[in-house]
């Protein structure tokens, strides 16, 4: 599987991922410093007090976060799969003497992989920064502690992996329809939906796990379907 | 006499959407020598080609390759046979070798002397421009390296000198000679160009609305048929004989 994926690899640029994911961390801190600055701009509103949470901005931007690497995870899906298994390029893809569902799964492993593990590198860089310019000159008026630093790795790996998770799931409408832009449109209102559920909830821990939770299962589902289809494809 | 085909098809049928493209196609071809599988635009050519690499799965009938059926053992097919079918795919933004590199490396082979390879077919000195940067026939004198690097036994083309030059078509002609006659490779190919595949053929199938009506040897076309192939061809096209 670590040859086929490193193939995938070799085949596929990540360099525009990398900028991507780079750009994505740049504006994300520029956000959450904008959160925790929110109160400060207008004292006298009273629904700004949620922006004085640590909780409540770290748990913002996280979703936030999930939002854009879902939808990155997407247009990585369709360019490393949909593209691959649509016309022609199908034809050399199942001409090499491997199972097709290993090389679907070394693929999808490469997609999930890149967008749980650049999501929590770039989460987990925001976190650092923002905490430590936090302990120095302090924006939000909430106190850091161990337990608030626990929530928030804990929130940013659930989101990173329901991130990865929905890449997964918009692939499958994706793939059924065979179609790149299926695939992002797919992502943009699932994740447009999911992130409504979390804004709603407060991102209230139980309901993260029992999204996460939702989505694994959902994604093993649609992991099980691509595999049947792509085991019936003829080209 | 079954070890000795490369290739056989029983009753070969395909149908897309309940009409049947391939009907009844029964084709042989014999270990060590070159197949030149000609027919009209449509006629199914491709198709069959596709069928016997385990791209498509028959609806009835059974294709055998290198004495394994097409389905069943479709891993073990690929890995001892190199094609080219349709226009041929590569990874655009990598060099050539990088290429033979990747599809090596799929097909679990190491150490092949790719240069070797890349002269054989023309592409000698071709450095690492990307492919993207190749003209149509460097792309299918690329393809067919690609078929040759991993040193299969059997190569099935679909239309290998589609887009070569003259000399190109020359140089495959006596690259094809070579591999069957001093390596022993198997060769089918499909191509339009009748002349050409009377020069390189030791047999020649001509497939007509999805069956093989005849297979001949180009000797038994020159004796029956004195005025050439391609009358042969139009004679046999339009009047449909039965598969002999």
């Amino acid at each position: 599987m670590n040859k086929l994926i490193s193939l995938e690899l070799k085949r596929n640029s990540l360099k525009s991922y990398h900028i991507s994911v780079v750009i994505t961390t740049v504006i994300m801190l520029g956000f959450l410093y904008l959160l925790a600055a929110i109160p400060k701009m207008d004292p006298a509103d009273t629904d700004a007090e949620l922006f004085m949470s640590y909780n409540f901005i770290i748990g913002l931007s996280n979703v936030v976060c999930m939002a854009i690497f879902s939808i990155m995870s997407a247009v990585m899906a369709s360019k490393f799969i949909v593209e691959e298994y649509t016309g022609k390029k199908a034809i050399l893809l199942f001409s090499y003497p491997i199972e097709r569902k290993k090389i679907l799964e070394a693929k999808i492993l490469t997609v999930f992989s890149y967008t749980a593990f650049s999501m929590i590198v770039c989460g987990g860089f925001i976190l650092t920064v923002f905490l430590g310019t936090e302990r120095l000159f302090p924006l939000c008026s909430d106190t850091i502690s161990l337990g608030m630093i626990w929530d928030s790795i804990l929130s940013l790996l659930c989101y990173s992996f329901i991130a990865a998770l929905l890449g997964v799931i918009s692939l499958w409408f994706g793939f059924m329809k065979k179609s790149i832009s299926v695939t992002i449109v797919a992502s943009c209102i699932i994740v447009s939906v999911i992130c409504q559920i979390m804004g709603m909830s407060l991102f209230y821990r139980p309901v993260i796990i029992s999204t996460l939770a939702a989505t694994l299962i959902i994604a093993v589902l649609a992991w099980s379907n691509l595999h049947y289809q792509v085991k019936r494809m003829e080209v | 006499m079954g070890n000795l085909l490369a290739v056989s098809t029983k009753r070969l049928t395909k149908a897309f959407d309940g009409k049947e493209i391939i009907h009844g196609c029964n084709m042989t071809v014999e270990k060590g020598t070159v197949y030149g599988f000609v027919g009209k635009n449509g006629a199914g050519k491709t198709t069959v080609f596709k069928m016997l690499l385990g791209l498509l799965r028959p609806t009835m009938g059974e294709a055998t390759v290198l004495g394994m059926d097409s389905v069943r053992d479709r891993s073990e097919i690929l890995r001892h046979t190199g094609s080219l079918i349709e226009t041929p795919i590569f990874y655009e933004h990598l060099s050539a070798a990088d290429n033979l590199k990747i599809h090596l490396a799929y097909m679990g082979i190491e150490n092949t002397d790719l240069e070797n390879v890349l002269t054989l077919v023309g592409l000698a000195n071709i450095g690492t421009q990307p492919v993207s940067t190749f003209s149509l026939g460097m792309r299918q004198r690329l393809g067919i390296a690609r078929a040759l690097v991993h040193k299969p036994e059997l190569l099935i083309l679909d239309e290998p000198i589609n887009g070569l030059d003259p000399v190109g078509i020359i140089e495959m002609r006596e690259l094809f000679h070579t591999l069957v006659r001093q390596e022993n490779y198997t060769i089918l190919l499909s191509s339009h160009i009748l002349s050409e595949v009377e020069q390189i053929a030791d047999r020649i199938g001509v497939i007509v609305d999805g069956t093989v009506i005849q297979e001949i040897s180009p000797a038994e076309i020159k004796e029956k048929h004195p005025a050439g192939i391609e009358d042969y061809f139009i004679k046999v096209t339009n009047g449909g004989k039965a598969n002999e």
